[in-house]
């Protein structure tokens, strides 16, 4: 390492905003710093190119933290390509030559035009005019978020159209991941700023369309990506990224109906049976693991220990995703929302 | 919390900008000489219009090669339809036997356009001009590069868009048309037939979008797509340099408009503005003390290569709102919050909640 680096800085640029971490290297502290912004041609080229523009996200969060840029060591990594960036940097990494190596979750990284998991690059589309060539079909709110790929929408019509665009991508595609597998969900769909949190949740559980049981972690930092550059570039850091990651629950996908009994740890049980294409949730606290028993036709019958999280315990018995059926989306944002704080 | 800095009008000294006349021809003015927009650069002679007739189109009285008419005498036939001359001009028999109708050549004379120094001349034909100019950014553009004297509408309700096409500006030939803050797709096919070489306006459905692009015409949004306004300052803007020769560079997103090294109007113009809103009152701040009140504006920026793009969120800075209603609309931050700041837009006493990434800030 060369004299007078004390910090790692990791950058990864998705398609619509930028996530950083700073490691110390003495005491081994990490601190995350998301620009919910990304270079737009239309938008900046009269002033700088792409690479002058990261190049001022880093150095403006450095000179925050009053950090020479003497003192660190800049890794940088893509969401498909690797930004340029007018800083010299040690390493720079394709996301998708990372995601494979990822050993402890099943990955999905997801952004408003792609989702790419372990095994599977599914429909990238990238947000710029050229993709988009604004004389697409789309709408003209499609073709604003090409030329301002930041945006988020704030009306739940716009939010929903875009989500069930990025959940048509993964409809009967069979990906890697397998039952009782932790799925964890980053990228820039998930790491800005929350307008409606249970938007995040519906897709997320739609984006999981196997039968099995599952543990659902938003990552809202990006520490997956993040880390993973780090491990890549000094494999004896070890870094782990689970508290950084939002527990949501147990996922269970169950293809038809489903009888269920949970029982506490202060045994107090409740049982429920959910008809087929239903979405129901129980609510339950992470640090509170219950005992549930099973009954379908899909899963066959189990007796599982279950934890809960910010939602709790999912049980999802349709077999399609759960924006084509309107009456299941409703009754998901109406069961969800009461989860969240706000609502 | 952080944003990057949009600038939608960018002061450039060292725009080049070539002239360029269509044939070869004689250049009037020699390397470092200084050129104002009205100065001819050059001139050449040559057919400056052109017809091109269908297979069954019957010349009448066409002898040899080609064949000379007079403007409003008989040409021939198409079916059993008379052909008027559409202008003075020569008929040609092409190749694959169809014809083809030629202007008599006439006069071309090249006007400079801009202030500058004639940087280079090339091939009797093309000059090089190092100018300054005020660039404006569109949202979105058609990859089309024009040049014309701007004509600007004053940001006009949409039922009278056609009526200001057609009776307010009755020439649009080879012109730069501002349409207003909303451009219909009816206004663009108009100002397509009537001959302008591009159409500006702060927004636009993306069907007229993809019109324009279909018809090679010079498109520029300045806010974006949608029914959205255009910035205030910016309309003034064009209001004030409405008749000037400007240049539009599609594939830069950008319309130049050209100015002389010492030509202040418009920074003076906000100035006066900005003072006139001062002297009406200031407000007060949270700490009691009076504060000049900022008045949302885009000053023309000078390029500084080493200035940030990336800025602190502060309050009385101006914001350009991406967020509907006020998608495009310029406004003052009031406040901030974790995740969203508060915005005060002129014609609204009540501050907007504005969801960060939802905004840039803007100079």
């Amino acid at each position: 390492m060369p004299t007078g680096s004390r910090y790692i800085l990791a950058c990864y640029f998705d398609t619509s905003d930028i996530s950083l971490v700073l490691l110390s290297l003495d005491s081994n502290n990490v601190e995350f710093f998301n620009f919910p912004y990304k270079y737009s041609s239309a938008a900046f080229s009269n002033q700088t190119n792409e690479a002058g523009f990261n190049k001022d996200v880093i150095e403006t969060f450095l000179k925050n933290k009053k950090i020479k840029t003497s003192d660190i060591e800049v890794i940088t990594c893509g969401f498909i390509e690797v930004p340029p960036v007018d800083i010299e940097t040690k390493q720079s990494l394709k996301l998708v030559s990372i995601i494979k190596e990822i050993e402890e979750f099943y990955p999905f990284v997801v952004n408003e035009f792609s989702v790419l998991t372990k095994d599977s690059i599914l429909s990238y589309e990238m947000c710029s005019e050229k993709s988009q060539d604004i004389d697409g079909g789309g709408s003209n709110e499609l073709a604003n978020l090409s030329i301002y790929p930041q945006i988020i929408p704030v009306d739940i019509l716009t939010s929903t159209e875009l989500d069930r665009s990025i959940a048509a991508k993964v409809e009967s595609l069979e990906l890697g991941y397998k039952s009782k597998d932790a799925l964890t969900f980053s990228g820039s769909r998930f790491s800005r700023t929350i307008l409606y949190e249970y938007l995040d949740w519906i897709l997320a559980f739609d984006l999981v369309r196997k039968p099995g049981i599952y543990e659902i972690f938003l990552d809202r930092r990006n520490a997956i990506p993040l880390f993973n550059i780090i491990k890549k570039y000094k494999p004896e850091i070890l870094l782990n990224p689970k508290p950084y990651l939002e527990v949501l629950g147990t996922l269970i996908n169950s293809q038809g109906e489903t009888e269920c009994l949970l029982t506490s740890d202060v045994g107090t049980s409740q049982f429920f049976d959910v008809k087929k294409d239903g979405f129901y949730v129980v609510p339950m606290l992470h640090e509170a693991p219950s005992s549930l028993s099973i009954k379908s036709r899909s899963l066959g019958n189990l007796n599982i220990s279950v934890s809960g999280g910010k939602v709790g315990l999912i049980i999802n018995t349709g077999n399609s995703s759960l924006f084509n059926n309107v009456k299941v989306f409703n009754d998901c944002v109406k069961q969800l929302s009461l989860c969240t704080p706000r609502y | 919390m952080y944003a990057p800095i949009l600038k939608k009008l960018v002061e450039k000294t060292d725009t080049y900008i070539e002239r360029c006349l269509p044939i070869p021809g004689t250049v009037l003015v020699k390397e470092g000489d200084l050129v104002r927009p009205f100065d001819r650069l050059g001139e050449c002679t040559y057919s400056q219009k052109r017809t091109s007739y269908p297979k069954n189109f019957k010349p009448s009285r066409f002898k040899g090669d080609k064949q000379f008419y007079y403007s409003g005498s008989n040409m021939g036939k198409i079916g059993k339809t008379d052909i008027a001359v559409p202008f003075n001009g020569n008929l040609f028999r092409k190749d694959d036997g169809t014809f083809v109708f030629n202007a008599a050549e006439d006069r071309y004379i090249l006007l400079a356009g801009v202030w500058g120094t004639v940087h280079k001349i090339a091939e009797n034909r093309a000059i090089l001009i190092k100018t300054q100019t005020r660039d404006l950014l569109f949202a979105a553009s058609t990859q089309i590069n024009v040049s014309g004297e701007l004509v600007v509408f004053p940001n006009p309700v949409e039922i009278l868009e056609k009526y200001y096409l057609e009776s307010f500006s009755k020439n649009n030939e080879g012109k730069i048309v501002y349409v207003g803050h909303f451009a219909d797709i009816e206004v663009v096919k108009r100002a397509n037939e009537m001959g302008a070489v591009a159409v500006l306006a702060g927004s636009a459905h993306k069907e007229t979008f993809n019109y324009a692009k279909s018809k090679g015409l010079g498109f520029g949004l300045i806010s974006g797509f949608g029914k959205l306004d255009t910035p205030e300052p910016i309309y003034k803007l064009l209001s004030i340099i409405a008749y000037r020769y400007v240049f539009l560079d599609g594939q830069k997103n950008t319309l130049r408009i050209p100015h002389s090294a010492d030509d202040f109007v418009v920074k003076e113009e906000i100035k006066v503005e900005k003072a006139e809103k001062v002297k009406k009152g200031g407000k007060k701040t949270k700490s009691g003390k009076n504060e000049k009140e900022k008045v949302s504006s885009i000053n023309p920026t000078l390029e500084l290569p080493n200035s940030s793009i990336v800025k602190e969120i502060a309050v009385g800075m101006d914001v350009v709102c991406l967020q509907p209603p006020n998608f495009g609309k310029i406004g003052v931050v009031d406040s901030l919050s974790e995740s969203s700041i508060f915005v005060k837009f002129n014609t609204e006493k009540a501050s907007v909640e504005i969801k960060l990434p939802n905004f840039f800030i803007i100079e």
